[in-house]
C-alpha cells in the first residue's frame, strides 16, 4: 500500500523533472561566471582564485524559478560533471558548448581569450608525474588511476542547517582572528559571505511571499523549521553543484539531520506529516537526474550504537515509492534495526528498482575502526555515490583512488608475467604455470604480481593528490568538512580529520573460481597437465569448449556455499586488504579496501585473457563481489553464505554485490521471507547488497544467452527449474507471467 | 554400524513453498501414485535414471566414447534406454550438464550436512527441513532416521505425503514430524483410480487418523483444471476436509506444466499437454471458502 499520495502540484513538477525542458538549464553560464571570477583574482594565491570563481557564481549566476515550487533554486547546468575547473586541457567538444550556449557573443567571445590563457588551458597545470611502468599497467588493464578528489563527497550540510552561513563565518573569523593573513580561511569566508546572499537574490525574485521569507532567513541564518532546513540543504547542495559537479556529491543521511526540525514541527503541530512528504517529494524532484548517484543513506546507528531509525526515516521510503523513479537511496540496517524498517526496505526493493541499497553496519563500522576512525565518526558513515563509504563532514575518503584487476594478476601469474593475449611482458617475471607443483606456489607467485601492480596504483594516487595541491583547492567543500577551519588547510592540502584513498579490487569471485579450478583440476585430480591448461588458456579454449565447459560446470564455485571457492575469496580478499593498509598516503592517511567494480569489470574483462575457470577472454568480470553472472545456482541463502565469507569486516570503503531475485520471491506470502533473509543476511556479515529483481528484460536476455543465466531459476509451489533448462514454449510462458506479475 | 542409505533426486536450499519460514527440501526418490500431472516425473521410479537435456548438449561425444554399455549415440534420442545400465560414465565427462543422474545414494550425515549450513535461516524465518519427494514415506527408513536427526539438531520438521501407505509408518514418522503437508488429489475414489493410477481409501483413512493426533496438518490439492476441479470434486474436498476432527487447513496448489521439460529428458512423453495452466484459483477457493473451508497460503500456514 502506498502511504503517500503526490499532490496535483507536485505531479505537475514531477512531470515537468522528468521532461528536463531547456527552461531549467542555463548551460555554461555558471563556467563563464567562475572563470569571470577566476580571472579577476588571477594574481591571488590558489585558494582566493579557487573561491573568487565560486563566490562570482553565486552572487551573478541567473536565477531560475517556476510557479508552483516548494522549494527554489536551479543549479543551472545538466552537464555539470564535465565542469571546466579541473579539466587538465580544454576538449574541442568544450568550446562547441561555448558557442551553441545562451552566451551573448560577447560573452562567448571573454571565455575563448580566458580559456586561451589561463588558467585551464594544460600548460597552466603541473603535470602528474607517472612511471613508466603504470602507464604500461594502465594500458593492459591491470591498473587505473583515478586518484581525484573531486565528485566524491559528503559536506557538513548539517552544520548548514544548525549554524547558516553568518555562523559559519563567525567560526571562520575566530579562526581568522589567529592568523589573519591565512589565504584558505580568506578564501573560506568569502564564500561564507556570498553563500550568505544566495537566499536574498532569491527571495527579490519570489512571487510567494511565503518562499521570499524562507529564502530571506536560510542559508544565512539557522533554520528554523523543517521546510527552512530542507531549502536550506538545497541551497547548500546547489553550491556544490557550483563547485565540483553533480555525479557523486551526496546529500548523507538525511533522516538524522533533518529529524530534528521535522519533530519539533510536528510537536508544535506547525506541520503535517503529508505536508513533510510533500517537502521531501519536492526535495527529491530538485535531485531528478536520469542518472542518479547522489546517494542519501537512512536508517544506521547514533553514535553511541542505538538505533538511529525515526519516523523521517519511514517517510523517505514513503516518498520515494510514491514517486517511483530514480533516487540513489540506502539503508544501513544492523542487528538491532527495527524488524518494521527492514519490512519497509523490502516493500520498496520489490518495486523493482533496486532501491534501497543495504549497507551493514556489523561488518561496516568494525571495517571503519579497524582502519583507525574511531568508533563515534565510524558510526556516522554513508554512501557517498554508487556505494563508496565516507564519514560525512569529516573526511577526505578520495574515493575510487585506484582499481587493481586481480584475474590479471593471477593471468600474469601463471605465464612468467606475460600478457595471456599477446605475450606481452606486463608484470614481473614469476614463472609458468608448469613450474608450479602446487596452489601455494601459484598463490605465491599471484601475491608477487599483487604487490608489484599494488604498489605502481599506490604511486600513481600518492602522485595524483601531491600534483592536485598545485592545481586546484576546494574551499567550499572545505568549509563543510571538519577540520579544514580549525586548521586553516584546505581539504586539498590534507585538512579533513581524516584522510585515506580507497583501493578497489576487481575479479575476487574470478580469482577464487580460478584458484579452485587449478587446484582441482591440474593439481588434485590431474584432469589436465599445466601445459596444457596454459596452451587452452593462451589460444582461448580453440577447440576446447569441451574442457572450458567441464571447468565451467563440473568445478565448485564461488556463491555456493562451498568451501574451497570461498576459503580462496576471503583468503585473497584479506589478503588484499592488508596489503594495501601497509601504504601510506602524502596526508599520511592509507589506503582503504574498495571490494568494487562499478562498472570497469567490463572493460579490465576486455583487457583481461581466457581464465582457469572457464571465462573466455575478455569476457566481464565478477560484478564486485557477486558470483559471477549465472555462477550461484545453489540459491540465495547459499549466495548469501558465500558474501558472508569475505571480509567486509576489512573492507573500509565499503564492499558491494548485487543479487538477482524472481520478483514473485517479493510477491505475496514470501516476502516475509525476504525479510528473514535480509535480516540473516546482516547477521552473517555480508558487506553491501543490492537486490536485482528478475525482470522480463533478463529473462528475454536469458533466452538469448543461456549460459550467462544458468542459475536463474523459475519458481511454483514445490518445485523449481533452470529457466534455461525449460523449453522455449515455456520459457515464453513464464516471461509472460513474470510480466503479469509486476 | 553402516549408516542408513536413501535415494534422493535433489536437495534445494531456500524452499518458500513447503512448510513456514525459509526450508531445506529433500527430494526423496520413488513413489506409489502416477499422477498424470506429476511435475516431478524424475521422483517416480525408486532407481536412479538418467536425464538427458538436449539444449544444453555440445556435441563433443564424451559420454558416446565413456558409455560401456554402448547405450549412447548421436541419434534421434540419444541414450537407448534398453541398454543404458544407469551406471553414469556419461554424466562423470559430460563438460555441459546435458546428461544428469537423476537420483542419487546419500546418507542421513550427507543431508545434515547441507541442512545444517542454512541453520541462521531458520532460525530467523521459523524454517527448518522438508521431506519431498517422490513419496518420503515409500523410503520410511531412511526418512524415519533422518527426521530423528534433524530433531536432534533442532530443527522443524515437515513432510510432504501422498498419504498412500500403512498407518503405522505415518505413525512411525510422527514423533519427529512437526508439520505434514498432506496431498488430497481428489476425494472421488474412480477419479484418483483413473489420475493417480491408485485407489484413495487408505489415504483418507490415514488423513482422518492423522487428524485425530495432535500435530499440525496442512491439506493440499493441486488443482488441475478440468480434471479434479469440477463444483462436485471441490464439493466433496470441502466436505471431506469439514468432516475431520478440528479447524484443518487446505492449501489450493496450482498446475503448472513446469515439469514438461523433465519428461523429454527422461525419454519419456509428456501426458497433459493440452493443459492451460490457470491465471488464478479464485473461483475455486470461493468455492471452497463459501463452504467453510479453512483455505492456507504458502508461507503462510
Amino acid at each position: 500500500m502506498t502511504r503517500y499520495q503526490p499532490s496535483e502540484r507536485i505531479k505537475e513538477l514531477w512531470d515537468r523533472a522528468q521532461r528536463q525542458p531547456d527552461e531549467m538549464f542555463l548551460p555554461m553560464f555558471r563556467d563563464y561566471y567562475y572563470l569571470e571570477g577566476w580571472m579577476a583574482a588571477r594574481n591571488e594565491p590558489l585558494p582566493i582564485r579557487n573561491a573568487a570563481g565560486l563566490c562570482s557564481v553565486i552572487e551573478r549566476m541567473p536565477l531560475l524559478m517556476s510557479a508552483g515550487e516548494i522549494i527554489v533554486g536551479e543549479s543551472g547546468d545538466h552537464q555539470c560533471d564535465h565542469m571546466i575547473n579541473f579539466q587538465p586541457s580544454v576538449p574541442p567538444a568544450y568550446r562547441d558548448r561555448v558557442m551553441s550556449s545562451a552566451l551573448t557573443d560577447e560573452q562567448k567571445s571573454r571565455m575563448t581569450s580566458w580559456l586561451e590563457k589561463s588558467p585551464f588551458a594544460s600548460q597552466d597545470l603541473a603535470t602528474v608525474p607517472m612511471p613508466s611502468e603504470l602507464a604500461l599497467a594502465q594500458q593492459r588493464g591491470v591498473v587505473q588511476v583515478w586518484g581525484t578528489e573531486l565528485n566524491h563527497s559528503i559536506r557538513g550540510y548539517e552544520k548548514v542547517l544548525r549554524l547558516g552561513f553568518s555562523g559559519l563565518k563567525a567560526e571562520v573569523e575566530s579562526a581568522l582572528s589567529a592568523d589573519p593573513q591565512c589565504a584558505n580561511l580568506l578564501a573560506f569566508k568569502m564564500i561564507c559571505e556570498s553563500a550568505e546572499k544566495i537566499g536574498l537574490r532569491h527571495a527579490e525574485i519570489a512571487h510567494d511571499q511565503k518562499i521570499a521569507q524562507i529564502c530571506e532567513r536560510v542559508p544565512a541564518q539557522p533554520a528554523r523549521t523543517f521546510l527552512e532546513a530542507v531549502q536550506s540543504l538545497w541551497f547548500a547542495h546547489i553550491l556544490t553543484v557550483w563547485e565540483d559537479g553533480i555525479n557523486a556529491n551526496g546529500i548523507g543521511r538525511i533522516d538524522q539531520f533533518l529529524w530534528p526540525y521535522l519533530e519539533r514541527d510536528l510537536a508544535d503541530g506547525t506541520i503535517t506529516t503529508s505536508d513533510a512528504m510533500e517537502i521531501l517529494a519536492a526535495l527529491w524532484i530538485k535531485l531528478y537526474r536520469p542518472y542518479d548517484v547522489q546517494q542519501m543513506m537512512i536508517g544506521g546507528q547514533h553514535p553511541d550504537g542505538s538505533d538511529a531509525v525515526n519516523p523521517l526515516s519511514y517517510l523517505v521510503l514513503d516518498v520515494t515509492e510514491a514517486l517511483g523513479f530514480i533516487r540513489c537511496l540506502s539503508a544501513r540496517l544492523h542487528r538491532k534495526s527495527p524488524r518494521e524498517f527492514v519490512s519497509r526496505c523490502v516493500d520498496l526493493v520489490a518495486k523493482g528498482g533496486g532501491i534501497p541499497f543495504f549497507f551493514n553496519d556489523e561488518a561496516l563500522v568494525p571495517a571503519l575502526v579497524s582502519r583507525g576512525i574511531p568508533l563515534e565518526d565510524a558510526r556516522g558513515y554513508a554512501a557517498i555515490g554508487c556505494i563508496e563509504i565516507t564519514i560525512p563532514g569529516k573526511a577526505n575518503p578520495h574515493a575510487v583512488s585506484h582499481w587493481i584487476n586481480l584475474p590479471k594478476c593471477l593471468e600474469l601469474a601463471i605465464n612468467d608475467g606475460r600478457d595471456l593475449l599477446d605475450g606481452a611482458q606486463v608484470g614481473p617475471q614469476t614463472g609458468m604455470l608448469a613450474d608450479f607443483h602446487s596452489i601455494d606456489d601459484v598463490l605465491a607467485a599471484y601475491t608477487k604480481q599483487l604487490e608489484y601492480f599494488a604498489k605502481l596504483a599506490v604511486e600513481g594516487s600518492n602522485a595524483c593528490e601531491i600534483a592536485h595541491r598545485s592545481q586546484f583547492r576546494l574551499p567550499y567543500l572545505s568549509l563543510l568538512t571538519d577540520d579544514c577551519v580549525a586548521r586553516g588547510l584546505d581539504i586539498i592540502e590534507g585538512g579533513a580529520r581524516y584522510n585515506y584513498h580507497s583501493s578497489a579490487a576487481m575479479g575476487i569471485p574470478n580469482v577464487a573460481d580460478s584458484l579452485a579450478a587449478l587446484q582441482t583440476a591440474v593439481f588434485e585430480d590431474e584432469i589436465i597437465a599445466p601445459d596444457d591448461m596454459l596452451i587452452a588458456l593462451r589460444t582461448n579454449f580453440a577447440g576446447r569448449e569441451d574442457l572450458r565447459l567441464f571447468l565451467r560446470n563440473r568445478l565448485p564455485k564461488y556463491g555456493n556455499d562451498e568451501p574451497l571457492p570461498d576459503g580462496f575469496a576471503a583468503d585473497i580478499a584479506e589478503q588484499y586488504c592488508d596489503l594495501l593498509a601497509r601504504y601510506r598516503t602524502p596526508s599520511g592517511g592509507t589506503f582503504f579496501c574498495h571490494l568494487f567494480t562499478f562498472v570497469l569489470m567490463l572493460s579490465c574483462g576486455k583487457l583481461t585473457g581466457a581464465s582457469p575457470e572457464g571465462r573466455l577472454a575478455g569476457e566481464p568480470l565478477a560484478y564486485s563481489v557477486s558470483p559471477v553472472q549465472g555462477r550461484d545456482r545453489t540459491g540465495l541463502t547459499a549466495a548469501i553464505k558465500s558474501l558472508a565469507r569475505i571480509p567486509h569486516h576489512l573492507a573500509a570503503a565499503s564492499s558491494s554485490a548485487i543479487l538477482e531475485a524472481d520478483p514473485a520471491l517479493l510477491d505475496g506470502p514470501s516476502r516475509k521471507a525476504f525479510v528473514d533473509l535480509m535480516v540473516t543476511a546482516i547477521d552473517l556479515g555480508v558487506g553491501q547488497l543490492q537486490f536485482n529483481v528478475v525482470s522480463e528484460e533478463t529473462l528475454k536476455a536469458a533466452q538469448d544467452d543461456p549460459e550467462a543465466y544458468q542459475n536463474l531459476c523459475v519458481r511454483v509451489s514445490g518445485f523449481s527449474q533452470q529457466f534455461c533448462l525449460l523449453d522455449r514454449e515455456l520459457q515464453n510462458h513464464i516471461i509472460a507471467r513474470t510480466k503479469h506479475t509486476k | 554400524m553402516e549408516e542408513t542409505k536413501g535415494l534422493i533426486f535433489d536437495i534445494q536450499r531456500f524452499s518458500l513453498h513447503d512448510g513456514p519460514g525459509i526450508r531445506t527440501t529433500v527430494f526423496l526418490k520413488g513413489c506409489p501414485l502416477s499422477c498424470v500431472w506429476c511435475h516431478n516425473p524424475e521422483s517416480r521410479s525408486s532407481a536412479p535414471e538418467i536425464a538427458f537435456y538436449r539444449a544444453k548438449c555440445i556435441g563433443c561425444g564424451r559420454c558416446v566414447e565413456a558409455c560401456p554399455n554402448d547405450a549412447l549415440g548421436f541419434g534421434e534420442e540419444r541414450i537407448d534406454r534398453a541398454k543404458c545400465r544407469v551406471c553414469g560414465e556419461c554424466v562423470q565427462v559430460c563438460p555441459s550438464e546435458a546428461v544428469q543422474m537423476a537420483g542419487r545414494v546419500t546418507t542421513i550425515s550427507e543431508i545434515l550436512g547441507v541442512a545444517m549450513r542454512d541453520q541462521p535461516f531458520y532460525t530467523r524465518s521459523g524454517g527448518g527441513v522438508t521431506l519431498s519427494g517422490g513419496e518420503p514415506l515409500h523410503q520410511f527408513e531412511f526418512s524415519h532416521s533422518l527426521l530423528a536427526a534433524l530433531k536432534d539438531h533442532g530443527l522443524h520438521t515437515a513432510v510432504e505425503t501422498c498419504g498412500l501407505s500403512p498407518w503405522e509408518r505415518i505413525a512411525g514418522l510422527l514423533p519427529f514430524t512437526d508439520l505434514f503437508l498432506y496431498d488430497i488429489k481428489v476425494v472421488s475414489s474412480t477419479k484418483h483410480q483413473e489420475l493417480c493410477k491408485a485407489d484413495n481409501s487408505t489415504i483418507l483413512d490415514n488423513a482422518r487418523k492423522l487428524a485425530a493426533k495432535d500435530v499440525e496438518i496442512v491439506f493440499r490439492t493441486p488443482i488441475i483444471p478440468g480434471l479434479n476441479d469440477t463444483p462436485d470434486d471441490l464439493r466433496r474436498l470441502g466436505e471431506f476436509i469439514l468432516s475431520l476432527p478440528g479447524e484443518r487447513k487446505l492449501e489450493l496448489m496450482p498446475y503448472h506444466r513446469i515439469g514438461s521439460g523433465k519428461y523429454e529428458a527422461l525419454g519419456e512423453r509428456y501426458p497433459l499437454f493440452d493443459i492451460e495452466a490457470p491465471d488464478n484459483l479464485d473461483e475455486q477457493k470461493a468455492a471452497l471458502t463459501s463452504m467453510g473451508v479453512k483455505l492456507v497460503f504458502p508461507n503462510n500456514h
